[in-house]
């Protein structure tokens, strides 16, 4: 089998208020999410909500380090419903630009271990004027050892639209056999 | 077939200005890997890589059309972000110094660009890297990103120092495709 499988790519044909990928098989070691998103958030960066297995419980954490200004900062959050990485431009941004986001999620199926994310998002813009841009890195916990079989991205910020051309593609990684 | 491919490596034989890749296939995402050093003598002990993009068959874009964002720190405490416009290029990588930094450490950096072909988007791309070297030398930790203003597919780009410096004989690029299906 190949190392890396495109499990699902979807290109949005119009405007969509999240992005499902369902049914994951177990058969990979890990998982990988590389999305070119624009959010109709009246922002100028808007931030994926990423939950797995339909949990909507306060079951996810996270540690991320943000920077919209010359001051980097980092922040910490325990007892969360959602992760929230910076990754996707919003209305306000320059047109017809898109963020950019990898996530990875090492051991997906493993049933004995909390699942961990490693993400990285980039909201570039045509301004220098702060928070108008941001460049982020999350590290993310879901506190469940259940194998993840489902995974729903959404702008979380307002809660408003995925629009259309944004792509997600949801890729599996196998190690050696 | 393979999800990633290889489109292409560059291993500098000799002491080389720029690296243009101008073969990108048809694939949903592209991926540079790079270990390279500048021949720049900077009193910063590094410089910085710059990315230039080119669409329909035209030569690569030197014209004030991108947008750069960067974080990053250096040293033991030190931290910074910022961003810029009106650009002649996205500084998508700190590069070691050949004349002034260690001289085996070469710098390392990944490169993404996502939806390179989507003519509906201008082109974004993200880069996280690190100058690699030690000592005496300022070492920078950084991820990067920056936009294209322009909707046209990607047909070439063409890397090259900010200084305008040569890449050191031995920097090595491979770039390559990523598939969607």
């Amino acid at each position: 089998m190949a190392v890396w499988n495109v499990i699902q790519h979807t290109e949005l044909g119009a405007s969509a208020s999240s992005v499902t990928f369902g049914s994951i098989s177990g058969s990979y070691d890990h998982l990988y999410i590389e999305a070119s998103a624009r959010s109709d958030d009246v922002q100028y960066y808007d931030n994926f909500g990423i939950q797995f297995n339909g949990d909507t419980g306060s079951n996810y954490s996270h540690n991320v380090l943000l920077a919209g200004s010359s001051s980097p900062m980092a922040s910490k959050a325990t007892g969360t419903q959602i992760y929230h990485l910076y990754g996707i431009t919003g209305a306000n941004n320059l047109a017809d630009t898109f963020g950019t986001a990898t996530i990875w999620i090492p051991n997906y199926a493993n049933t004995s271990n909390y699942k961990q994310v490693l993400g990285q998002g980039t909201v570039p813009n045509n301004s220098t004027t702060d928070w108008q841009w941001t460049v982020s890195m999350i590290a993310g916990l879901w506190s469940s050892t259940s194998a993840i079989t489902s995974i729903v991205l959404f702008p979380a910020q307002g809660l408003d639209d995925f629009v259309q051309y944004s792509t997600f593609t949801l890729y599996g990684i196998n190690g050696a056999a | 077939m393979a999800i990633i491919e290889a489109i292409e490596t560059v291993y500098m034989e000799e002491d080389t200005a720029s690296v243009t890749f101008s073969s990108l296939g048809s694939y949903e995402h592209l991926r540079v890997k790079m270990v390279t050093k500048s021949r720049s003598g900077s009193s910063n002990y590094y410089d910085s890589m710059n990315i230039r993009f080119g669409t329909g068959g035209g030569a690569v874009d030197t014209g004030t059309n991108y947008s750069i964002i960067q974080m990053y720190a250096t040293g033991s405490s030190s931290h910074a972000a910022g961003a810029g416009t009106g650009q002649t290029a996205i500084y998508t990588a700190g590069i070691s110094d050949s004349l002034k930094s260690d001289a085996i450490y070469y710098s390392t950096n990944v490169l993404d660009i996502l939806d390179y072909a989507n003519a509906n988007k201008n082109t974004t791309v993200q880069s996280r890297y690190s100058t690699g070297t030690f000592g005496s030398s300022t070492t920078y930790t950084m991820i990067a990103g920056g936009v294209w203003d322009n909707t046209g597919a990607v047909d070439k780009f063409t890397l090259l120092n900010y200084s305008t410096a040569n890449f050191e004989r031995g920097s090595e690029f491979t770039l390559y495709g990523i598939k969607s299906s």
